[in-house]
């Protein structure tokens, strides 16, 4: 009796802290749930609710999660009658896959040498590129074409894919990751003759690993909605990632357009549900062999 | 001998810095370059002006309302996403479900900008949801009578429905960040801790808050990254124009895009980059001290 | 933490890695110069000329083997052009046509056999139920044999439903007909209608193609191959799927080669041609490549507004394509041009502008040794917004990269032109003004307030126009002109709509234009004044405008119009779709946009709006008009405006472009060849011979009964020599010239909405209006 009373003593923090969040992500999530029922909607309801905000109607905008009559004449738009759709989504992916391949591989040294090493100018440089990572992109617009034409990129998805690849934003999140490594291991590791490498892939990658997740999680949802950067870089609409496919926003495609990002949305939740436990396996998995 | 091994050690120690580094001079610090060359030029026919183009910035009307904008977006923004998303974090740190959570709340993230910006102004127009249900609430229960419906984007609410949004989007982001912080920590000090009678309190003043000072640098840093990427959405609801106190910086670089005037843009992004670049550089030496201390200690 | 070794070695250290990063720059900059090198230009590439066409109307051809072919569409007679171009004509008039709504989808076999799709036309209710029975939205079909027999087509199968639609058909060379509906893929018996289906596919099939007992069906996924002799579904053919999935955009057709000749001929040597809008390429059958023989760039098939119907095999490697639209060229090879055209002449424009795409056309035809270029910043459908795509436009102008020719329709002309991206076009202009050949007053309305040059010319002005019964319109002068007019019209019927305004946006359509210069003063400054004085005029129209009108109606005509997708304020001279979109108003206020038809058939007022019955009356009756005036004086809103780029690479090209877009043929031809909205030219000449009656035949004009899409013809009427002079003299004064895109309008539009909802007073929007510009006069 005592024990289990005990248990659940233990217990009621955690569901006191599970209901005091299921608030706040009840909250952030409400609003979404918009995005479903208006997908499903037909294009005289969707008129007929948002003719107040969007155009001339009298009284107020209401919103019905359910759609009164629903219709999934939106999907059959784009699933089946816009085969520009298939290519832009994989436009999208492979962009977005290479986008994080890429930043794996150059910004994880990166960010370790950052965190392992002492090397002069190592604050100034960090410094620099935080403020490159700040910097908003509509600066970095011109000089970046200047330099894409100069490399003949323009218009070719590296035009986007590159800049990315070395942008110094995931640098930045998987350093904080290793400096929370305790400097003795590695000393201990390199006094017992490990090679740099070594300790980088054995020792960095196992224990940094919760920044290396967020890295890639948070990179990902980045560039799964890239918009400005293809917008300036590639010319050729075929060339286009899924987001720049959403039409501007008019009352005659509110709910075409809720429909395109019920499918861009899809793939996100696919990652957060698959993504993160085989990434996690997969940093340990790499630990373990070395 | 011994030397010369150390050498060739120390500079393969920085092969794992070079190929990065190479792409960010390429495609960051060589434009960046680009941008400071330009903003001592003119625009329209490179005549090298010195730094006229830093004065007409400041001298520029617009410019000081953007500054009064952008930094107390900034002031009320940053505290108020940390503050939010680290106190769910502690909440959500122990739960066996909190990858359910943080996805969830992860999910604005992913909604593309053209569609938050609808949902937006479906929620907070002139003729919106809110208004509607503020309205049939003042009719029904006499408790806000005489509700007048609210224009948002057009009056003093303007800056509080960016930062809505701000926060609605941005908080599962920066808990997923917290969580990355708090997993680093040691469990073992802290349940050691509470075993010797450390009240939460405590705990969380002496265990918890200076383990996390790096996390704090990190996540401020990227919560002023984040609100200087709200620009698009704000800009998309709003216009170049918008109410006056939520024209911010980025409206400002914008607009001398769109007029051609990239010499006052390239001087002002340089002031923008200078002031961020000691800030960051104060706060990264402060961190440091303040991480020998806490190893010290 | 480690002790790094000595200062010098870091520093060794780290200079290594400047070094290589440096090497690495280095190498990526000398491979990209190493790409751009010149390269000897050898000659002779294909080009095409336009092929006359016997007719308009025609939607679709069919080539045959002979090289003649067939023309047949929804308005048009089967007509068939042999190969030494002799016209034959099969005439439609028989008794089934009353039958037929809407024809589409054909098919034409070699001899002449027809099928096609239509939609019926009902003359009872009884008539409709019958048919909506087995699905209210199905196509029925209909059948013409080689001998001219025809019969309306039941088709029937056993795996064949009614409800499924065939939307493309193909005879093939054996005579028997292969469709397809978006699923399936069927063989139909032309004289029973028998129908059987064959395989299933993803996606409609479009096109058809049949090589040897080989049907090739292709869609944008993959082609399907189907062997005809065996009934049985081929592999994939992985080079032609391929094809087809990477030239996704705009149709691609197929033709075979020597399909006359020998039908025993190996594998190995039948030649497929495809063509798509990237070029024409050249496929052996069996064979592992797909190469191109003609950029699509440099001949019609890259012009993005037609797409590829049909192609056509000719003798000596020769080809035709007929387009979309109805247009045919041929295409041939011509030695004496260079493979690459040396020079490149770049035009921009913010918005598909047709006009331009079409002087493209020809300006490529007289100079075969240049491509030309034509740019848009936004087409389409999609989340480039007008700022992003002007934000490309800037980067590359920036960058040096500037385009030769920039037309300047929506973008701020001035603000170009006073940061010196514009050229200054008076002595380019001067022997225009001297000749008098161009409206001078419309050239010199263009001069910039702040250096007083001219940095655009327009093609056409559009002019503002009132119409309506004299009672309501007469002499209606001003803002508060309209507001009279409205007044009064509104005492009398107190019910409908009075102008033609569904929503606020577009009554600020109507009227900015003739008051929106007047808001400036000389010193540049908002005159907040006649600012309030224009929402009030605004306020009180859009007050008498709904007083008439519910709610729920006013929102039921702006969802009939977002359907049609048109914009109101177009009034084109009488032309026909006027019957009904400016029907139901008392007070016709617009632009007049083209010299199509006759003023006489300007319409005011549709009666029986719900019974589908439109009426309407000749000017000549109690119908007045007049130019618009508000609060600016004479006000021209000017269309396609070309400017020349101060920076441009290949300045003469662009001169010559310009001249293009100036001249005669332009400025005639774009309008004669049927595009209503043109505007009216502001050369001289080209307006006299476009209203010259003897220039064109009789036509009829077309209109739709607003509750139906009945179509009903009513009979034109010619400009009286009054109404000619009316136009040129309505030309002559106008000086004040209108341009969109500037950001005054932009604010005044979004501040008006808030104002015409009674959220803000006209005073106090006019002082929103100066907040708001006062941040953008800081900057």
């Amino acid at each position: 009796m005592l024990e289990i009373r005990k248990k659940w003593k233990k217990r009621r923090g955690a569901w006191a802290a599970a209901v005091i969040c299921l608030f706040p992500a009840a909250l952030i999530c409400a609003p979404l749930l918009m995005i479903p029922g208006g997908a499903l909607m037909d294009g005289a309801e969707i008129n007929r609710i948002l003719a107040p905000v969007l155009g001339e109607g009298k009284g107020f905008a209401v919103w019905h999660l359910i759609p009164l009559y629903p219709t999934i004449g939106h999907f059959y738009r784009l699933l089946i009658e816009s085969p520009a759709f298939y290519q832009l989504f994989w436009n999208t992916v492979g962009m977005t896959a290479a986008i994080l391949f890429g930043q794996l591989a150059v910004g994880l040294p990166s960010a370790w040498a950052f965190a392992a090493f002492q090397f002069r100018g190592r604050d100034f440089l960090f410094g620099l590129y935080v403020v490159l990572m700040l910097l908003p992109f509509q600066v970095m617009l011109l000089p970046q074409y200047i330099i894409l034409q100069k490399l003949e990129l323009y218009n070719h998805p590296a035009a986007v894919i590159l800049p990315a690849i070395f942008s110094t934003f995931p640098v930045f999140i998987m350093y904080r990751g290793f400096t929370q490594i305790d400097a003795e291991i590695m000393e201990a590791a390199r006094l017992d003759g490990a090679g740099e490498l070594q300790i980088f892939l054995q020792i960095g990658l196992t224990l940094g690993k919760m920044g290396i997740q967020s890295a890639v999680v948070l990179s990902f949802l980045e560039n799964w909605n890239l918009v400005e950067q293809p917008m300036a870089f590639l010319e050729e609409q075929a060339k286009w990632p899924l987001s720049l496919y959403l039409p501007q926003i008019d009352i005659g495609q509110a709910g075409f357009a809720f429909a395109v990002s019920v499918v861009v949305l899809i793939p996100a939740l696919f990652v957060f549900a698959l993504g993160q436990d085989a990434l996690e396996e997969g940093i340990a998995c790499i630990g373990v062999k070395q | 001998m011994r030397g010369k091994w150390r050498l060739r050690w120390k500079s393969r120690r920085l092969l794992f810095l070079l190929p990065g580094f190479a792409g960010v001079l390429l495609f960051y610090i060589l434009p960046f370059l680009e941008v400071v060359r330009r903003s001592f030029f003119k625009a329209g026919n490179n005549a090298f002006v010195g730094v006229d183009n830093y004065h007409s910035v400041f001298e520029n009307g617009a410019f000081a309302i953007a500054v009064r904008n952008t930094a107390l977006y900034l002031a009320m923004g940053v505290p108020c996403l940390m503050g939010i998303s680290l106190f769910l974090a502690m909440l959500l740190r122990h739960l066996a479900v909190r990858r359910r959570f943080v996805s969830a709340m992860l999910l604005p993230m992913a909604v593309p900008a053209a569609v938050m910006v609808l949902t937006l102004r479906i929620l907070v127009d002139r003729q919106g949801v809110l208004n509607g249900i503020l309205t049939n609430v003042s009719e029904k229960y006499e408790v806000i009578s005489g509700f007048i419906p609210i224009d948002y984007m057009n009056s003093e609410w303007a800056l509080v429905v960016v930062l809505f949004s701000f926060l609605w989007k941005n908080t599962g982001y920066m808990v997923i960040l917290w969580l990355a912080g708090l997993s680093a920590l040691p469990r073992e000090v802290e349940e050691a801790a509470k075993v010797d009678g450390a009240g939460r309190w405590q705990s969380w003043h002496y265990i918890i808050r200076p383990g996390l000072s790096g996390s704090f640098y990190t996540i401020g840093m990227l919560s002023v990254l984040q609100i200087f990427k709200s620009y698009r959405e704000v800009w998309m609801v709003a216009g170049s124009y918008p109410q006056e106190q939520i024209y911010f910086l980025q409206h400002l670089l914008q607009n001398w895009y769109l007029k051609l005037e990239f010499d006052r843009m390239a001087a002002l992004t340089v002031i923008l980059s200078l002031v961020l670049l000691v800030v960051c550089l104060l706060l990264q030496k402060r961190l440091e001290q303040r991480e020998k201390r806490a190893k010290r200690g | 933490m480690s002790p790094g070794g000595t200062v010098l070695e870091k520093r060794e250290s780290i200079r290594h890695g400047l070094l290589r990063a440096v090497v690495v720059v280095m190498c990526a900059m000398l491979l990209s110069a190493c790409g751009s090198e010149e390269e000897e230009n050898p000659m002779g590439r294909y080009t095409d000329r336009e092929v006359k066409l016997p007719g308009a109307g025609y939607e679709y051809m069919h080539p045959c083997p002979d090289g003649g072919y067939y023309l047949f569409g929804n308005d048009a007679d089967l007509t068939h052009v042999a190969a030494d171009g002799t016209v034959s004509r099969d005439k439609w008039g028989w008794e089934d046509n009353a039958n037929i709504h809407v024809k589409f989808s054909y098919g034409i076999s070699d001899d002449g056999a027809v099928i096609f799709g239509y939609t019926p036309m009902f003359y009872s209710d009884e008539e409709y139920e019958a048919y909506a029975a087995e699905g209210d939205n199905r196509y029925l079909y209909y059948y013409v044999s080689g001998e001219g027999e025809r019969h309306p087509l039941s088709l029937y199968g056993a795996d064949y439903q009614k409800a499924t639609n065939l939307e493309t058909f193909a005879f093939a060379p054996d005579g028997r007909i292969y469709a397809a509906s978006d699923s399936c893929v069927y063989r139909i018996n032309g004289e029973s209608g028998e129908t059987e289906s064959l395989f299933a596919t993803t996606g409609q099939i479009r096109e058809f193609a049949f090589v040897g007992d080989t049907m090739l069906a292709l869609n944008t996924e993959q082609v399907y191959l189907y062997d005809m002799a065996g009934e049985k579904v081929l592999s994939d053919n992985s080079v032609l799927s391929e094809f087809a999935k990477s030239h996704q955009s705009g149709r691609i057709v197929l033709a075979v080669a020597d399909q006359s000749a020998e039908p025993a001929k190996e594998e190995g040597s039948r030649v497929l041609y495809l063509a798509c809008r990237t070029g024409l390429y050249r496929y052996v059958w069996g064979g592992s490549v797909i190469e191109q023989i003609a950029d699509g760039q440099m001949v019609a098939l890259g012009d993005s507004q037609y797409n590829p119907y049909a192609l056509q095999v000719l003798d000596q490697e020769q080809f035709r394509i007929y387009f979309s639209g109805n247009y045919m060229v041929e295409m041939y090879y011509d030695e004496t041009l260079p493979m690459e055209p040396s020079k490149e002449l770049t035009v921009y424009s913010l918005e598909e502008n047709g006009r331009i795409r079409y002087a493209g056309r020809l300006f490529q035809k007289e100079h075969p040794d240049v491509l030309v270029r034509y740019e848009t910043g936004m087409d389409g459908d999609n989340a480039v917004s007008r700022e992003d795509a002007l934000k490309n436009l800037n980067t590359r102008i920036l960058a040096g990269d500037v385009p030769d020719v920039i037309i300047l329709d929506d973008m701020d002309m001035e603000q170009y032109a006073d940061k010196g991206v514009l050229r200054e076009l008076d002595d380019f202009l001067t022997p225009y003004m001297e000749d008098g050949s161009l409206y001078q007053n419309i050239l010199e309305g263009m001069r910039t307030t702040e250096k007083d040059k001219i940095y655009g010319v327009p093609m056409s002005v559009e002019l503002p126009l009132y119409f309506g019964e004299q009672k309501y319109v007469d002499d209606m002068q001003g803002l508060e002109g309209i507001v009279a007019g409205a007044e009064r019209a509104r005492a009398e019927h107190p019910e409908g709509p009075l102008i033609d305004t569904p929503c606020q946006e577009d009554l600020f359509n109507l009227i900015i234009p003739v008051c929106l210069p007047a808001w400036t003063r000389e010193d540049g400054s908002l005159d907040t004044a006649s600012l309030a004085a224009f929402y009030q005029g605004a306020e009180r129209l859009w007050e008498l405008d709904s007083a008439g009108l519910s709610e729920e109606k006013r929102i039921k005509w702006q969802q009939d119009l977002s359907e049609e997708g048109s914009d109101l304020t177009n009034i084109m001279f009488g032309q026909y779709e006027d019957i009904y979109h400016i029907g139901e108003t008392w007070i016709a206020l617009g632009y007049l946009k083209n010299t199509w038809y006759g003023m006489t058939n300007l319409h005011t007022r549709m009666e029986n709006y719900r019974n589908g019955y439109s009426y309407y009356k000749k000017l000549e009756d109690e119908v007045v008009y007049g130019r618009m005036t508000g609060q600016a004086g004479k006000v021209y809103r000017a269309r396609t405006i070309a400017g020349l780029c101060e920076q441009a690479e290949e300045p003469e090209l662009g001169e010559e472009f310009m001249a293009l877009l100036l001249s005669d043929t332009m400025m005639q031809k774009w309008w004669l060849e049927g595009h209503f909205d043109g505007g009216i030219p502001i050369r001289k000449d080209a307006l006299a011979s476009l209203l010259d009656i003897n220039n064109r035949a009789f036509a009829e004009v077309k209109g739709w009964t607003a509750s139906d899409i009945d179509m009903i013809y009513k009979e034109a009427f010619w400009p009286t020599e009054q109404e000619r002079q009316w136009l040129f003299d309505a030309m002559e004064e106008s000086d004040c010239c209108y341009r969109t895109g500037t950001l005054l309008e932009g604010t005044v539009r979004e501040v008006g909405v808030r104002v015409l909802e009674g959220e803000l007073t006209p005073e106090e929007g006019a002082a929103e209006v100066e907040r708001k510009m006062a941040i953008a006069l800081e900057e």
